[in-house]
């Protein structure tokens, strides 16, 4: 279901994953090392001491023109990519759109609601600075955001998330397997499922279950559904609200999620957190892959914190600073249900070295 | 981003002129579908992403240089 490449188009894409590795691979190390060796005993010398807030951090940075520079570089490529990825997929929309429907007619199921409404939290943003977000519609039918989110992550990760972009996916559904040797879930959710990266890889690890996705975005469910059909899996795609979906109370074994939480702002996550209480019945498990926590040292707060002002991600701070276990407490989990498996070897580990699942089983 | 575009057609540009000297190096015409039919192979393409990358340092260099450096430069005596 990927979208076809000219030469040119491909030689493109491979220039902007590689400015995206040089960005994240040799820029911000040598970012940090220009931090702790010029800017924070610059700080000393005027202040006599190294920035101890994340205010503190920014004024020292905003007067470096090394970290506008990585600012520049970062947003630049960011938004190169999903004007290259674009002017492919737009090129190739209508037989896209075609081999969808085509695709989608043989396995699994598509439901659509043309009458939800999205909420404020999404539809004001585009997150990742995503040309329409997950969710518009440029035409009738339409997969554009789904084809052009598949292609660009994988541009975006310089294909750390692997040939499928499951990478993510794979882990959740090993930890839970590790967490709960015996668990053998019949029926599963993936809230948020996007392009289905991460749905499939349940499928995988639980071949016996039925499987669902929702996602508010038409053009992804519509494209993640034509996917899986494409890979050979037959699951069920519906666009519907993960905090108020509209399958029964204890309908579900096990409800995962994989970058979803990072998205929604505490009041939409603590929501969906009773809405994954109510969904599963008793002994099912909710597991969520996002960030752990949020950094506590200054330098690592304030480049967090860069994707929030610069990526379109205004509530990323929300998934960090979860109260666990007390927020799935208050969403009805006992406390001594709740569990935290660190993810190391996740991608872009230097990085982001704060990601993992964390969940809870009900009672 | 602008530079950031340029440099993304440039390369792309480069790749298209280094596939059109391998299909003449093996004496084929580099028509249009045969440029698009054209596959490189690892040690070609490692080369290929060795150009992009060395690309890259150069174009960004001035915008990512550490001021440490700079100010290390405009000290020193020009030639």
């Amino acid at each position: 279901m990927l979208i076809e490449e000219t030469h040119d188009e491909r030689a493109r894409d491979a220039f902007i994953a590689c400015l995206r590795e040089y960005a994240m691979s040799e820029v911000y190390p040598k970012l940090r090392k220009h931090y702790d060796e010029v800017l924070a005993p610059r700080h000393a010398e005027r202040h006599g001491a190294a920035p101890e807030s994340v205010d503190r951090v920014r004024a020292v940075m905003e007067e470096s023109p090394f970290y506008t520079g990585y600012s520049l570089l970062v947003r630049g490529t960011q938004e190169l990519l999903w004007d290259t990825v674009g002017e492919t997929v737009e090129r190739q929309l209508p037989a896209l759109i075609e081999k969808a429907a085509a695709l989608r007619a043989g396995k699994g199921s598509l439901t659509l609601d043309g009458s939800l409404s999205l909420p404020n939290y999404t539809a004001a943003v585009d997150i990742h600075v995503m040309p329409g977000g997950f969710h518009t519609d440029i035409t009738e039918d339409d997969v554009f955001a789904g084809a052009l989110y598949d292609r660009g992550v994988h541009l975006f990760a310089f294909g750390g998330l692997g040939p499928l972009n499951d990478e993510l996916g794979v882990a959740t559904a090993a930890a839970v397997r590790k967490q709960f040797p015996n668990f053998s879930p019949k029926r599963i959710l993936d809230l948020g499922c996007g392009a289905g990266h991460s749905t499939l890889p349940l499928a995988d690890a639980f071949p016996a279950a039925e499987i669902h996705g929702v996602d508010l975005g038409a053009p992804m469910v519509r494209y993640a559904s034509a996917r899986a059909a494409a890979l050979g899996y037959g699951l069920h795609f519906s666009q519907q609200d993960a905090t108020r979906t509209n399958f029964s109370d204890g309908s579900f074994d096990l409800i995962t999620s994989t970058l979803l939480l990072h998205e929604m702002p505490r009041p939409a996550i603590l929501a969906l957190f009773r809405e994954c209480h109510r969904l599963l019945r008793p002994g099912g498990v909710m597991a969520h892959h996002d960030l752990l926590r949020w950094p506590d040292e200054p330098f690592d707060a304030f480049m967090m914190a860069w994707t929030t002002r610069h990526n379109n991600e205004p509530y990323e701070r929300a998934s960090g600073t979860l109260k666990f276990p007390d927020d799935c407490v208050s969403a009805g989990f006992a406390a001594a249900d709740v569990f935290v498996v660190a993810q190391p070897g996740a991608y872009l580990e230097e990085v982001y070295q704060v990601s993992g699942i964390r969940g809870a089983r009900k009672r | 981003m602008m530079i950031l575009a340029l440099a993304a057609e440039v390369s792309a540009l480069r790749e298209r002129l280094d596939t059109h000297e391998r299909l003449a190096a093996a004496e084929q015409l580099p028509t249009p579908a045969a440029v698009e039919n054209y596959g490189p192979s690892d040690s070609v393409e490692a080369g290929r992403a060795a150009a992009r990358r060395a690309m890259i340092d150069r174009v960004t260099r001035v915008l990512l240089e550490p001021e440490s450096s700079r100010v290390r430069a405009a000290s020193e005596p020009s030639e």
